[in-house]
């Protein structure tokens, strides 16, 4: 099968459904000129006349612009630029798009996607780093993407393309350039079904986007050591598929959770907690969460990496937990 | 934490006395080290440590008893509980006199939350009955895994190769037995008196009338025949006792024990005093046949009034047979054999069999169940069938 | 002139009638919530929307009952949201400060300051890029909403593309408590369009006829495709902020001397004095209308409340994601 980059395999699921549907209109920042900062408009630039749009850095507009669409008939792709300006538009986000179709009694459908960069890149600092989505799961109203492959964001693409809710797809800046293979076969991608990316039978790693290629990496090098972990994707987290992550549970009897975000109530604490509810008894030790440490990112290379989790930490804690 | 209880060694031990401590307070003990010596009435046995850790406290001393299940010692399975746990004795100053009284509660007791073991682990223990104090956790801070349990439910089966056995679900019927034997024998006062009867006359007319009749007549049926006739001269034996009142019966209903597949059952001749030799043979006939098919109804094994049960078929002499209450006797049957007989006349072979009338004393008394036997006797000598 | 004043009469009384009647049903305790009264600025939303196709849109305020009225809107499915029945608008999802009817054009009242702005912009962009067609929309927002981030950036957006867009500020001196000359560096909010390169023009906000005329200049400049105006209506908030409030941030006097401005009273006048309105004819009207809102509330009494299970509809299309 032909190997495209993450970039590649989101800009190719958009141009597939512009092509198709003519509602669908995207716009940000800095995307229609050089093709988005990451590349994922490369691929459409000059296709779609007026329909690929520069704005002004207005992000309350940028995302509550995208209410007013969707209820005016179209099928807005709003680019978040990096995950860490949500914060300026944050109102419009959580207020209206969030809330909008509820407030309303869901009178209508509300196709909204925002998308974009978040997580680390090197040395970017506290101000275009930040992992966010454990927010957005927080608060009801948004459906969060989240994928870790390019085969996973062009399926997940195509299907929020054709979603009739607001979804917000986090890709990692790290992830853009790899490669993975991709069909050239139309394929969607269902919300809400975990991908087990490595079968095992030892100890169960929970984790999404850049931290599912630090985890495949550590159970790797486990392998080697005689310990079988299994890797789960859950590459949504609204909704997110507890039944994969229960089942696998009972199964290892051990969880890891690893994610690029805070550790302190990051998402991984709601897997954690809902392990605890509904799979207590079959628990053989604590759970384990791996997560950034508790401060901004800090700008220096080693403190950098001081702060954000790496394969190192889900292999630590796989020895912890199986004492070893 | 571990606490050493006084083991149980055999059935009915209640109690054991310390022999010796073969380990001192704050001496460290491995798994499977002798800690102490037990004995109880017949045996003196040695304790071995189940655990790694530290004797903390000694809480029955050498030559004093305590009773099975109360602990007798402290172990601590780490340095700090040792320490914990020995600070804590030095505090109260025990006085004799204080050490009389019974502790009323056990504040040493571990509770299940407070053992480090996973939740699976726990789990697995509670399902198996495994007491997690004696399992050695090797999990991350020594906490006791899924794997520890099950390594030590394999090491225990090793240990204990319990005897091959399987569990038979008890039948309505076998229960009835259990519960109606219990309560005879809970209730009654038994008494059993035997006698060894000449039966060569009886068993001659018995021959004489098998040969003559058309009906199949058994041995039993002229039992049955011949023992409601001898109820009806000792009226007091063919009776009801609840404890408080004696009822006497006119006629007699007689329970005959029979052995089935299922268990023992006696069917009832009812009125078997007014009925004929023949009669009582085709019943008996009919019954087995019920029995046998599993067609008899509940009337046809309530009422009984006495009872005869009959072992003779499977050699059997004396024996002790259980009262079926509110009965007041029961009389038992033995095997008919040749035995020589030794008179003036030289040796001759006489046809016998022993009795065993069992009676319940609180209503019928040695003599009387005597003479009833005697009477019998008499009876088979001039057998009037 | 192409409009019939007695409509605009019409409507104007409906709307007093239905919030002075929405303030008492709030007082005797059988609204929950709260009720922003548009008392006194009745003019504005008749006047403009006299000027609108039922396919225009609009956004609205917290003070909305009368933008909805203006529009159209169905007074028993809004007197029922009021009262939180499920035959309302939105099920009784939204109440009164969220009263939404998507079918009418009607894109939210907003419980947010300035919140309805990016969403007007946004159905702009929709009428511009997607459905190239000349509807309008009107944006409605107060003097208070004339501060905030979304103004400024929902102007600059809409200038920049041409949009569609008349940016109606009812500047009824008050943003809650604040007096606006206090809080707003210009005296004319209409000032501001110089800065976004778009007519502005203030009216005289209790003058319905003065509204229709501004409106009807810039509604046909919009839908001819010369983008955006800001019209600023001078106007005054006869009742207080919120139904209950202590009003200690102004004197009765002041009020009383408004009330004597009141915008229905003045367009009657002149009706009587050209003879197009008669003593009967008004009394007509408003038996007509009394009856209309009286039905209203029969109507949202008589309604049931939402069920329980209510709650947890609505959210997302498909109605997954609400546990996990």
């Amino acid at each position: 099968m032909r190997e495209i980059t993450f970039a590649e395999a989101i800009c190719e699921a958009l141009l597939e459904e512009m092509e198709r549907d003519s509602t669908i209109f995207t716009y940000g920042e800095d995307i229609a000129k050089q093709g988005g900062i990451f590349g994922t408009y490369k691929c459409i630039l000059g296709k779609f006349k007026d329909r690929i749009i520069d704005t002004p850095i207005s992000e309350e507009v940028i995302y509550g612009s995208a209410v007013g669409a969707a209820l005016a008939g179209a099928r807005p792709v709003v680019e978040f630029h990096f995950a860490d300006f949500i914060f300026t538009g944050m109102c419009s986000v959580v207020n209206q798009i969030m809330k909008i179709r509820y407030m309303s009694g869901g009178q209508k459908k509300l196709p909204i996607i925002l998308r974009g960069p978040d997580g680390i890149a090197r040395a970017a600092a506290a101000h275009h780093s930040q992992s966010i989505e454990t927010i957005f799961m927080h608060v009801p109203g948004i459906k969060v993407v989240i994928p870790s492959t390019p085969y996973d964001a062009k399926g997940l693409m195509k299907t929020a393309l054709r979603s009739d809710d607001p979804v917000i797809f986090f890709e990692h800046k790290r992830l853009y350039k790899t490669k993975g293979p991709v069909p050239e076969e139309e394929y969607f991608i269902p919300f809400g079904k975990a991908d087990v990316k490595k079968e095992g039978k030892d100890i169960t790693i929970i984790a999404t986007s850049r931290m599912v290629l630090e985890s495949l990496e550590a159970a790797k090098e486990l392998e080697n050591e005689g310990i079988s972990a299994e890797v789960i994707d859950l590459r949504t987290l609204v909704p997110w598929d507890k039944e994969t992550v229960i089942n696998s549970v009972k199964k290892t009897h051990k969880v890891i959770i690893a994610h690029e975000t805070w550790r302190r109530a990051g998402w991984g604490a709601e897997i954690a907690a809902t392990i605890y509810e509904e799979a207590f008894e079959y628990l053989d030790a604590p759970i384990k969460r791996i997560g950034a440490r508790n401060v901004p990112h800090p700008f220096s290379p080693p403190l950098e990496d001081a702060v954000i989790p790496h394969k190192e930490d889900v292999i630590k804690a796989a020895k912890e937990i199986l004492s070893l | 934490m571990y606490e050493l209880l006084m083991p149980k060694f055999g059935l009915t031990m209640e109690e054991g006395k310390v022999e010796r401590w073969l380990k001192k307070e704050g001496e460290e003990v491995k798994r499977g080290d002798a800690i102490v010596e037990i004995s109880s009435e017949k045996i003196t046995n040695t304790v071995e440590s189940p655990v790694d850790g530290i004797l903390a406290r000694i809480l029955v001393k050498e030559g004093e008893t305590a009773k099975v299940g109360t602990p007798i010692a402290i172990i601590a399975l780490s340095k700090e509980e040792y320490e914990r746990i020995a600070t804590k004795v030095e505090a109260p100053q025990i006085t004799p006199e204080e050490k009389e009284a019974p502790k009323e509660e056990k504040p040493l007791e571990i509770r299940e939350e407070e053992i480090n073991a996973s939740p699976l682990a726990k789990k697995i223990a509670r399902e198996r009955g495994i007491d997690l104090r004696l399992v050695k956790g090797t999990g991350e801070g020594g906490r006791i895994t899924k794997e520890d349990v099950l390594r030590y439910i394999e090491s225990m089966e090793k240990k204990v190769e319990a005897p091959a056995f399987k569990e038979i679900p008890l039948t309505t019927i076998r229960r009835t037995i259990a519960e109606r034997l219990s309560k005879s024998s809970h209730t009654t006062v038994p008494v059993t008196e035997t006698m060894e009867i000449d039966v060569s006359e009886l068993m001659k007319a018995f021959k004489r009338i098998r040969e003559s009749s058309s009906v199949k007549i058994s041995l039993t049926a002229v039992f049955v025949k011949l023992i409601s006739n001898l109820l009806s001269e000792f009226p007091n034996f063919n009776a009801h006792f609840d404890g408080e009142k004696i009822k006497v019966f006119e006629n007699v209903n007689m329970g005959v024990a029979f052995d089935t597949p299922d268990g023992l059952l006696v069917p009832v001749i009812k009125n078997a005093n007014k009925k004929s030799l023949e009669e009582i043979a085709k019943e008996l006939l009919e019954i087995a046949e019920k029995v046998e098919s599993r067609k008899y109804t509940l009337d046809d094994i309530t009422g009984s009034t006495f009872t005869i049960t009959n072992l003779g078929m499977l050699d059997v002499d004396i024996f002790t047979p259980v009262i079926n209450p509110p009965e007041v006797a029961i009389l038992g049957i033995g095997r008919a054999r040749k035995v020589p007989e030794i008179t003036q006349e030289g040796i001759s072979f006489k046809d016998k069999i022993w009795f065993s009338l069992t009676f319940d004393h609180r209503v019928i008394d040695g003599a009387p169940a005597a003479r009833f036997l005697k009477r019998l006797a008499e009876l088979c000598r001039e057998p009037k069938l | 002139m192409g409009v019939n004043l007695l409509d605009l009469y019409e409507t104007m009384v409906r709307i007093r009638l239905f919030d002075t009647k929405a303030e008492e049903l709030f007082l005797q305790g059988k609204i929950p919530g709260f009720i922003h009264s548009y008392v006194g600025e009745e003019a504005v939303a008749t006047g403009v929307s006299a000027n609108l196709r039922p396919d225009d849109y609009i956004t609205s305020t917290h003070r909305g009952h009368g933008h909805m009225i203006a529009k159209g809107a169905d007074l028993k499915l809004m007197m029922a949201e009021l009262y939180g029945k499920k035959t309302g608008y939105c099920k009784g999802k939204g109440g009164s400060m969220h009263i939404m009817d998507f079918s009418l054009g009607v894109l939210g009242a907003n419980g947010v300051v300035g919140g309805g702005i990016p969403i007007a912009v946004g159905a702009g962009m929709a009428i511009k890029l997607v459905r190239k067609s000349d509807q309008v929309v009107v944006c409605y927002f107060g003097d208070g909403a004339s501060n905030r981030g979304t103004f400024h950036e929902g102007l600059n957006w809409a200038s920049i593309y041409k949009l569609p867009v008349i940016f109606v500020c009812e500047n009824n001196m008050y943003a809650s408590t604040a007096y606006m000359p206090e809080t707003t560096s210009v005296l004319d909010i209409s000032a501001r369009a110089v800065g976004y390169n778009m007519p502005g023009i203030s009216v005289d906000g209790n003058d319905v006829l003065a509204v229709y005329e501004a409106a009807k200049e810039a509604i046909e400049r919009a839908r001819r495709g010369e983008g955006p105006t800001l019209i600023e209506a001078k106007t005054y908030r006869l009742k207080g902020h919120f139904v209950g409030d202590p009003e200690l941030y102004r004197t009765k006097d002041e009020v009383k001397r408004f009330w004597e401005k009141e915008p229905i009273g003045r367009f009657e006048k002149k009706l009587f004095e050209e003879g197009i309105l008669t003593e009967g004819k008004k009394r007509e009207i408003w038996e007509k209308v009394e009856k209309e809102i009286e039905e209203a509330i029969r109507f949202a009494e008589e309604s049931d409340f939402p069920p329980p299970e209510d709650a947890l509809t609505d959210l997302f299309v498909d109605d997954r994601g609400y546990d996990y």
